[in-house]
């Protein structure tokens, strides 16, 4: 159910992005480059202290304090099947709105390497995904942004994200989101 | 033990037993002799002794007789004799008593004297007594009787009266009838004659009384009172004569027949315990003559025997010493004493001296062979010797010249080492100096070091500022992204922000490679310095050590001068040396060659070794020294395969043989 929301959603944008050029984060995980649309992206902040919550998968880095907010962090490097990441001075976590279901809409952090910057990609430069050869799993990816001749995968939040492992969080992290709604 | 002991203490052992066994015979033999002299000895005393004895008893004897004699006849003869007897016993007694030591004789020796004695003293008494008696009868008795008698005699005869002279008659009757008994007395001693004589005198008396009353006529009456006169003389007289007669015969009876038995008993008491004791001692002598005649036999048997054994040990381990009889020792003796080792020896009996003298023979054929060889040697070597010397000689002269040379060389290096010490002495000046900066430039660079460090560390932050900068500036696009046709503006104005904070982080990236580089380098030049402080300050040490050393130099090479001159005057006395060893070589050639003729005195049955030393003497003298040690050694060899009886190989063969 929230995988058909997320690519409704998903529709929905690129027919907006149709007829003008989209932007797109850039960042780096596991020695990989991947991109997201900026819309989704909702703020960049340096790594604080992160704390550990037991009984989560292992992507489940833990939660983070967000001006007073519980805010998940899922390990990207862990999710993509990469591993952990190391913590650098460089780490950064992207906080990300996703929506989940008609109404919820919580707020994520992805763990990240490195942020690089942020790309303006024509539509025309944007591929769908290939069929075979990637090494991560293609409903992860939306779509393969050409950027001078280096396609960079740029990622599919939702997916990333996926609805059951969401759905487990939900419970801690349900009010809040309603807190910032209004 | 016996046949390790030396000949001399086997002939002394041998010797001595048999010498004890003489001893212990002879002190045996000594003994028993002594022995039977000791007991013949006091048998003859006893002999004699008793022989004395029975001299003596013999004159006691005659003496006694001498006495009864006496006493029959009253004989002045016998008196003599008996004297002549006493004093011979007398003499013999005291002879006896001062000889013999037996208590028990000595009592009744002196017993017997004291006995003799008194019976001498009594017998004086008796003879006393006799010669009274026999001076009254013969004087008194018989004159007055007689006087008596013719008186009466004349009365009867002149009587006219029948009647006076029948009374005469009977008075002259008693009168005679006393004289007869009164001679009777004198004869028979009887005391019974004494009252005869007594009663008879009675008679007379009253006769003689009634005569007188008769008698008238005055002539008759004068003649009658000198008889009455005489008639008490006689009585008296015959009263003295009865009372000595008496008490002689007392004497007799009661001290000589008592003593002369009891002396003559103890006497002969003496003469029997001398003959008793003779006849035990005889048989006691032979008895123990007869023993020691025995031990005596059966110790010279032992004697006798255990001589012979010894004889014959001594001879068996003599031999055994001597191996072979001493002649024929002597007679290898004498061989070799001239010279001559080829002896034949009796291999049959080899032990002892005999075998020692092999073995000595046999080891001296070796050692003249070896002796030999090396008189050989010798000569060749004295020889060497000699031209040695002169090579020797000749070197000393070139010695000598390079000496001078090389002291001339001293000195000159003796001016460069005086300027090494003052170059040396600069240097380390400079070298102190030069420590002394590279260890301030060191300090130095640690201060530039520091310093980078720092701009290290700002330029980080600077760094840190940049991707701050570069983070706000995405938000602000993201937020300008979000705000859509609004946010355009502050689109490009938040990629200009986020471009200058990217050049900034490149920049300070930049600077900060440089200066960790810079770092890097200038911490690598502080090392270099701080390695170079040490270093310069060991080649100051280094240097003052070679001022020390150049210092000890000059010292040394002075020394060295003086060695020069020593060792020039060594040179010079080396030349000298080789010259008198040249001479001294071939006087050694000479005592060598006189060796070799000494040595040929010995006749080791091997062969002539003399002319061989020759040989190789000749060989020695050849110029071609250098073979001539192989040339020797198959000399050598060669003249022991020619040789009848190689001496290395004598022994060896003789073991073959046998």
């Amino acid at each position: 159910m929230g995988q058909l929301v997320v690519s409704k959603q998903a529709a929905r944008s690129g027919r907006d992005l149709n007829d003008e050029v989209t932007q797109y984060l850039t960042f780096s995980v596991a020695d990989e480059r991947l991109a997201m649309s900026i819309t989704a992206v909702k703020e960049i902040i340096e790594t604080p202290q992160v704390t550990r919550v037991p009984m989560t998968p292992d992507y489940i880095r833990g939660v983070i304090n967000l001006r007073g907010n519980v805010v998940p962090v899922v390990d990207l490097g862990a999710r993509l099947g990469r591993g952990a990441l190391t913590l650098t001075k460089r780490s950064c976590i992207v906080l990300v709105e996703v929506q989940v279901g008609e109404e919820d809409r919580h707020v994520l952090g992805m763990l990240v390497d490195e942020v690089k910057n942020i790309l303006d990609i024509p539509p025309q430069d944007v591929k769908p995904p290939p069929e075979f050869g990637s090494e991560i799993r293609t409903d992860f990816i939306e779509a393969m942004g050409r950027v001078e001749d280096i396609f960079v995968i740029i990622l599919s939040v939702d997916h990333v994200l996926s609805v059951q492992e969401l759905a487990s969080l939900r419970h801690f992290t349900d009010d809040h989101v309603a807190d910032v709604e209004h | 033990m016996f046949q390790s002991m030396t000949m001399a203490k086997k002939l002394v052992l041998g010797f001595a037993t048999v010498l004890v066994l003489l001893v212990i015979v002879s002190v045996l033999s000594f003994i028993a002799i002594d022995g039977a002299s000791v007991g013949f000895a006091s048998y003859r005393e006893k002999a004699v002794r008793a022989n004395r004895m029975g001299e003596m008893q013999a004159n006691m004897l005659m003496g006694r007789l001498q006495v009864k004699g006496y006493l029959k006849t009253h004989g002045e003869q016998d008196a003599k004799s008996f004297q002549q007897y006493l004093g011979i016993t007398d003499s013999i007694l005291a002879e006896l008593i001062a000889a013999v030591k037996d208590p028990e004789r000595l009592a009744k020796l002196n017993a017997a004297n004291s006995n003799i004695d008194t019976y001498a003293k009594a017998f004086e008494t008796v003879v006393t007594h006799t010669r009274e008696a026999d001076r009254l009868d013969s004087e008194v008795l018989a004159n007055v009787g007689r006087e008596i008698e013719q008186r009466l005699t004349k009365i009867m005869d002149e009587a006219s009266q029948q009647e006076t002279t029948a009374l005469a008659a009977k008075t002259l009757r008693s009168l005679l009838l006393a004289r007869l008994y009164v001679r009777r007395f004198i004869g028979e001693n009887e005391q019974k004659d004494v009252e005869r004589v007594n009663q008879e005198w009675a008679e007379f008396s009253k006769n003689l009384s009634a005569l007188g009353i008769v008698m008238q006529d005055a002539q008759r009456r004068s003649l009658l009172d000198e008889v009455m006169r005489y008639k008490d003389e006689y009585k008296n007289a015959f009263e003295r004569m009865v009372q000595l007669t008496v008490e002689r015969n007392r004497v007799v009876t009661e001290t000589l027949d008592i003593l002369g038995a009891k002396f003559a008993a103890d006497l002969d008491d003496v003469k029997l315990s001398y003959k008793a004791e003779q006849d035990m001692i005889g048989p006691q002598v032979q008895t123990s003559n007869d023993r020691a005649i025995f031990t005596i036999v059966l110790l010279s048997a032992i004697a006798l025997l255990m001589g012979v054994l010894i004889a014959w040990l001594i001879i068996r381990a003599v031999m055994a010493q001597l191996g072979k009889d001493p002649g024929v020792i002597a007679d290898v003796t004498r061989k070799v004493a001239i010279g001559d080792l080829a002896i034949e020896f009796d291999q049959n009996n080899l032990r002892g001296v005999y075998k020692d003298m092999f073995g000595m023979v046999d080891r001296l054929r070796q050692i003249v062979g070896e002796v030999r060889v090396g008189a050989d040697n010798l000569s060749s070597a004295s020889s060497q010797v000699s031209s040695t010397a002169q090579a020797l000689s000749q070197g000393a002269t070139e010695q000598a010249a390079s000496v001078e040379e090389t002291t001339a060389s001293i000195e000159q290096l003796n001016a460069s080492v005086q300027q090494n010490t003052e170059n040396a002495r600069i240097t380390n000046g400079i070298a102190k100096s030069s420590a002394e900066e590279a260890r301030r430039g060191g300090e130095a660079v640690k201060r530039t070091v520091q310093a980078m460090k720092e701009i290290a560390s700002k330029i980080g932050l600077i760094e840190d500022i940049a991707y701050k900068t570069n983070l706000l500036a995405l938000n602000a696009a993201i937020e300008a992204a979000r705000a859509g046709e609004h946010g355009k503006g502050f689109t490009v104005v938040a990629a200009e922000v986020r471009k200058l904070a990217e050049n900034s982080g490149v920049t300070a990236q930049e600077i900060n490679q440089l200066a960790t580089s810079s770092v890097s380098i200038a911490e690598e030049a502080g090392k270099l310095l701080e390695q170079m402080v040490p270093n310069i300050v060991k080649t100051a040490d280094l240097v003052e050590e070679i001022t020390a050393a150049s210092g000890e130099q000059a010292t040394g090479i002075s020394q060295i001068n003086e060695a020069m001159s020593q060792l020039d005057k060594a040179t010079q006395q080396n030349a000298s040396s080789s010259e008198q060893l040249a001479a001294t070589a071939e006087e050694l050639s000479g005592q060598a060659s006189q060796l070799q003729e000494t040595m040929s005195f010995f006749r080791t049955g091997a062969g002539n070794g003399r002319t061989k030393s020759r040989a190789s003497a000749s060989y020695a003298a050849s110029p071609r020294h250098q073979q001539q040690p192989t040339r020797r050694a198959s000399h050598v060899t060669e003249d022991f395969a020619d040789s009848s009886i190689d001496p290395a190989d004598f022994a060896h063969k003789d073991f073959e043989r046998f």
